[in-house]
């Protein structure tokens, strides 16, 4: 198991890499898809299903279809779409084989044992400075989606509350730097 | 005591006058000169009334320094920093002088410049109140204000009024003051923690001195070679000596002095130039009694090798005014000379010498700005015969230059014998090197006025005219005080004497531990 | 899809009196939204929106000062989230201050240049909020969260000017740092989260306590988490943007993050390092006492040769950093009962600091020509002859910054150097006086300037006028100057009392 998070968090690195490394700008937005989804997998390792699910809808899902959106009505020209060779069918080929692991995995339950990579070992009550208040086995009890939802509206309402804020920042920069000037005012 | 806060209105007063004059139209240039004159008449006025009304008193447990006319008030309680201030024989003379000498300079305020009269007069006033803050404060922190505060209207002064290359001239001096005044701050706070009594007061703090075995962690600095205090002396003392100057950092004074119109000399090389030696007598001679003892003979050769620096370039120079700036170099080694003797008779010399060469020292450099105006020239080579033109001028430079190079019957004459006298208690080889100096002094100063004065006229002295009364007027009081403290010195000895010897005791004996609790 | 058992925390609802104590930054918060609303109404007329910013910002100030007295010796709100305390407070009025002066000379300067938008108060309320977060921040999200609310409002100021190039670039700037920046921060506060579980500042805290040994893994989230401060405080080396944005963005927008981001940033650097990483200060000592020295050496030494004002100010705003890092790098040290701390000196710094850089600034913004920022010192040659008031106020805003009394900058640095003394880290302090001693140079080398003749006498000069507004913010800036440097005691009693009732409280064993 603890090997599994290993090998999806090395594709993640590989991946971001890709993301900064590639010359066209549709191969960066494509490994970042992959990024954002082995992101989410690790979520799912973690015993996360409602924060993996989130990433997949709004990350890999809406907002990188943004994205490619974006850079294919911005560059139409031909040398900038993909062209597969082999070397993309081995990517995408272990990244399948990947997620079919992980999901039978998740299937199956998920647990880990005290050794092996140290961010598989929250929680480990040998550790000192440890006082880790949610075990992975209370929030399957407790349901997932209810844990996230009761720790939002209550320890931490307050930075969700500013959250909303920020979006209205940012909404306001968005409209107010695209705006067109108006004639007269 | 009376109620009025005296030392206080000393320097609110001029401050005070310097805003009313930002009131007044630019261009009533004789109600501005009006306006200065009332309020450094003022300022006078207080002063010689504080000076022979200063009481002897006694000093006390308490009050080691035994400073009258005491005015405390808390200013920063969290940190026991106070308001305090106090006149003593010593801060008396100086906050005499200080006065006396803006006062002349107000006087002596050139009308050429009217478009900045206001401003020059304003500047003025404040570094007045500036420097009279500076010798009444008697809390660290106060006179750490002053001390660096006075930079602030001296740099505008400097900067703006003299010379083409005054900009530069006056970077130096900032710069060197400030590198030197930063590090006497370090070695305040660290006083200020070292010491039981956690205060600024100075007093306390001559009561409570660090204790010796204090830590001080420099890395980089074998703190064993010396002890704390040590090092901390030295961060006070390169700030005084910087600020004197003593040889090795004088090198800012004189192009500073050469690019300086004559008015601005008055008060800045009268006055600005002892705050290095009264901080010194002050603050060095009271707060660090063992270290000036080790350092004293360092201290003293420097002092000899000023005079003799100075003499030996004055004699070099062409330019008149180099030639005072230089001289005044040498003089000022006399004082700290005086100074490090840790004699009382070295040390009420140098007092008596302060006060006399502020007014020498301004007599002379109004002359040379009289003469300046009048030729031209600073050149040396290019006047001659001013006698037969100026004959007015003539006699009161004749005085100056007299009481200048030390003449029995002028007034440097009692204060450099004073000073001698300590030299040789200190080590008779010191006191023939300075008396050499004084045997130079001679020839450059007599080189100097003869020079202007005698042989036929040249062609820049052909037309010159003597100098008006009102200058003369200005001029006369100072010689005329030259004169009256050399035949008659027993007021400034009666008050700076007494001074002296309690600044020495201070010094020449650590304090005992306090018995009473803090 | 019902939830079979108990959720795993039982469910509280923060408490009403929660929400009442967040009154200064609900306050701010309401004003930004209200702002706005009212673009929508006011039409042309949109000095209205200054004066109603102004409204919202004197309020708020007000709350918080009703704050200061309220809060005794704090308690935290929302969950260990937010603090309630003294040292919130402060920072609140300092930022509050600072922006309603902003605010007071933007109309003007924007009118000149023709940006005059509403969004521009709006932004301005957002990212005071988000520094007014950042000041009570108790949790990592908080912190986080607060840290991107000023930036994200600053980005958007910075290139406010829409049609210049510059403007652009500098927003452009900011923002590609910026979010490097808050990579760094994110990246840290994972790493100290996983190692100490939680995000709560108090049980970090309790946390690190617990144990003597480190971590290499805390140890590398609590420098990530400098390294992401340092780029808002802009501290050597993580400085380079400062410059460039600074000279680009407008330069109303310059002076309010100039100062406020610094506050802020600074405020959070100790509640952070000063007081959550105490049981960590061995570590982190050095690096921030290198950090600070580097600042003082390389802001001082770029600024001397500058030619505009705005670039050395920039520089300078650097070294400024560098010297109240001094303050953080002593910690909790006290090697006597003196009352002198670091966080006192950095408290005292920061009200100085602010007072004094709008002031200089707003000088800069107040003579701005039409559609360009005159701010070469050829460009103030003479300022003395036109302006007389303007030329002394930005004297004394130099003087100022350089540390001369009887100037507030003057005592922001002796309460900085002396914490550094009374902990025994003289070195540090003779850095700082080393630097100050440069600083002079290029500090003077403006004052003259102004009180130069003009080259051409007959020259017509582009200086824009005073308005009453823009008098009045630098008549509040300079008397805040002289009059906080004369009764020195006001503004330190203040910090001291702010820096007693800090939360976290110091672990008792130190």
């Amino acid at each position: 198991m603890t090997l599994l998070l290993g090998i999806v968090m090395l594709l993640a690195a590989i991946s971001a890499l890709g993301v900064v490394l590639s010359r066209q700008t549709l191969y960066s937005a494509l490994s970042l898809v992959v990024t954002l989804s082995m992101v989410a997998v690790i979520f799912l390792l973690l015993n996360a299903q409602f924060l993996f699910a989130v990433q997949i809808i709004i990350y890999a899902g809406a907002v990188m279809v943004l994205f490619v959106f974006i850079i294919a009505l911005l560059n139409p020209e031909a040398e900038d779409r993909p062209a597969f060779d082999w070397r993309s069918w081995i990517g995408i080929a272990a990244v399948a084989g990947i997620t079919i692991l992980v999901f039978v995995t998740a299937r199956n339950g998920i647990t880990y044992n005290d050794g092996g990579l140290r961010g598989a070992q929250i929680g480990r009550v040998s550790d000192p400075y440890h006082t880790f208040s949610f075990p992975p086995d209370a929030v399957n009890a407790a349901g997932n989606v209810q844990t996230v939802a009761g720790q939002l509206f209550t320890t931490f309402i307050l930075p969700f509350e500013i959250t909303s804020l920020l979006l209205l920042v940012a909404a306001i920069g968005a409209v107010y730097l695209t705006r067109r000037e108006h004639s007269g005012s | 005591m009376n109620r009025v806060p005296w030392l206080t209105l000393m320097i609110v007063l001029p401050i005070g006058g310097a805003m009313l004059l930002q009131l007044v139209p630019a261009r009533m240039t004789s109600v501005i000169r009006g306006v200065t004159v009332v309020f450094a008449t003022a300022v006078t006025c207080i002063a010689g009334g504080l000076l022979f009304n200063l009481p002897h008193m006694a000093a006390s447990g308490t009050q080691p320094l035994s400073l009258a006319f005491q005015e405390q008030r808390d200013w920063i309680p969290a940190i026991s920093a106070s308001y305090h201030l106090g006149l003593d024989g010593l801060s008396g003379w100086l906050v005499m002088l200080n006065s006396g000498l803006f006062l002349v300079a107000a006087l002596a305020v050139s009308r050429s410049d009217a478009e900045r009269l206001r401003r020059y007069c304003a500047l003025m006033l404040v570094s007045e109140g500036a420097i009279a803050g500076t010798l009444l404060a008697a809390d660290l922190l106060l006179f750490y204000l002053f001390w660096e505060g006075m930079l602030i209207p001296l740099y505008f002064i400097l900067s703006g009024f003299g010379g083409p290359r005054r900009g530069q001239a006056t970077l130096k001096f900032i710069v060197y003051t400030i590198a030197g005044s930063l590090l006497m701050l370090v070695a305040i706070l660290w006083l200020y923690f070292a010491s039981g009594a956690h205060s600024f007061d100075l007093e306390s703090l001559i009561i409570n001195p660090p204790p010796a075995q204090s830590v001080m962690v420099i890395p980089g600095i074998n703190v064993s070679t010396f002890t704390p205090q040590d090092l901390v002396f030295i961060g006070f003392a390169i700030a005084f000596a910087i600020k004197l100057p003593l040889v090795p950092f004088h090198t800012w004074l004189p192009e500073l002095y050469v690019q300086s119109p004559a008015t601005t000399l008055v008060f800045f090389a009268g006055i600005v130039g002892k705050m290095g030696a009264y901080g010194f007598i002050r603050y060095g001679l009271t707060l660090f009694p063992s270290s000036i003892n080790t350092f004293k003979w360092l201290f003293a050769a420097l002092a000899v090798t000023g005079i003799i620096y100075g003499a030996l370039m004055a004699l070099s120079e062409r330019d008149i005014k180099r030639i005072l700036a230089y001289a005044s170099l040498s003089h000022l080694g006399f004082i700290a000379l005086g100074i490090f003797t840790l004699t009382t008779n070295g040390i009420s010399g140098a007092i008596i010498q302060m006060v006399n060469h502020g007014i020498i020292i301004a007599a002379l450099f109004l002359i040379a700005g009289y003469i300046e105006r009048r030729t031209g020239t600073r050149d040396l080579s290019e006047m001659a015969g001013l006698e037969k033109r100026m004959p007015w001028l003539y006699v009161l430079f004749l005085v100056a230059t007299l009481a200048s190079l030390g003449m029995p019957g002028t007034n440097s004459f009692v204060g450099e014998f004073a000073v001698m006298l300590g030299a040789f208690q200190l080590g008779w080889p010191l006191a023939v090197v300075a008396l050499g100096g004084t045997v130079i002094a001679c020839w450059y100063m007599l080189r100097l006025h003869q020079g202007l004065m005698h042989d036929p006229l040249k062609p820049a002295t052909e037309h010159v005219h003597d100098i008006r009364l009102s200058e003369g007027l200005v001029l006369a009081p100072l010689v005329a005080l030259i004169i009256l403290l050399g035949v008659f010195p027993k007021p400034v000895g009666d008050i700076a004497s007494p001074a002296a010897s309690q600044y020495v005791s201070l010094a020449s004996q650590p304090v005992a531990p306090p018995s009473f609790g803090t | 899809m019902l939830a079979q058992s108990a959720p795993l925390v039982p469910l509280v609802t923060p408490s009403a009196n929660d929400l009442l104590d967040l009154l200064p930054e609900l306050i701010v918060g309401f004003g930004f939204i209200a702002l706005m609303l009212l673009d929508l109404v006011v039409g042309r007329q949109r000095w209205w929106l200054a004066v109603a910013a102004i409204v919202f910002l004197a309020a708020g100030f007000g709350a918080s000062v009703w704050g200061w007295f309220d809060s005794g010796n704090g308690h935290t709100l929302y969950f260990g989230s937010f603090a309630y305390d003294k040292f919130s407070m402060f920072i609140n009025c300092v930022l509050l201050f600072s922006s309603a002066l902003v605010i007071l000379i933007s109309p003007h300067y924007l009118n000149r240049r023709g940006i005059h938008h509403g969004e521009y108060y709006a932004l301005i309320l957002a990212a005071t909020l988000g520094m007014m977060l950042l000041a009570g921040a108790m949790s990592l999200m908080v912190i986080f969260l607060g840290i991107e609310g000023l930036s994200l409002s600053l980005y958007i100021l910075s290139g406010f000017s829409r049609t210049e190039e510059r403007s652009q670039e500098a927003a452009l700037k900011y923002l590609l740092l910026g979010g490097f920046a808050s990579g760094f921060l994110l990246y840290g506060m994972a790493l100290v989260y996983g190692e100490t579980g939680h995000t709560q500042l108090q049980q970090i805290g309790a946390a690190l306590h617990s144990t003597t040994q480190a971590d290499p893994m805390l140890l590398a989230g609590v420098v990530l988490i400098f390294v992401g401060f340092a780029f808002k405080a802009s501290l050597v080396p993580f400085h380079t943007w400062t410059p460039d944005v600074y000279q680009g963005a407008p330069t109303s927008v310059t002076t309010f993050m100039s100062v406020t981001t610094k506050v802020a940033a600074f405020a959070v650097i100790v509640r952070v390092f000063t007081y959550t990483f105490v049981s960590l200060y061995s570590h982190w000592e050095v690096i921030v006492a290198v950090v600070a020295i580097a600042s003082i050496v390389v802001g001082n030494v770029a600024a001397l040769t500058q030619t505009h004002v705005k670039r050395m100010l920039a520089y300078s705003s650097i070294a400024q950093a560098g010297y109240i890092l001094i303050g953080v790098a002593v910690g909790t040290l006290s090697n006597t009962s003196s009352s002198i701390t670091g966080t006192t000196g950095v408290l005292y710094y920061l009200a100085a600091y602010a007072v004094t850089q709008i002031g200089a600034f707003a000088v800069i913004t107040i003579m701005a020509g039409r559609g360009e920022d005159l701010d070469s010192y050829d460009g103030l040659r003479g300022l003395a002859y036109r302006r007389p008031f303007v030329a002394a106020a930005m004297g004394l805003f130099l003087l100022s910054l350089g540390g001369f009394p009887p100037t507030v900058g003057f005592f922001g640095k002796f309460f900085v150097f002396a914490a550094a003394v009374n902990a025994n880290l003289t070195l540090l302090a003779l850095w700082g006086i080393a630097g100050s001693a440069i600083s002079v140079f290029y500090y003077l080398r403006v004052a003259l300037l102004m009180y130069q003749r003009p080259k051409d006498e007959q020259q017509e000069y582009p200086w824009s006028r005073t308005t009453i507004a823009g008098g009045t913010a630098l008549l509040a800036a300079a008397a805040g100057t002289l009059v906080f440097g004369i009764l020195v005691a006001v503004v330190f009693n203040g910090a001291q009392a702010a820096q007693n009732a800090i939360l976290p409280a110091i672990a008792s064993t130190r």
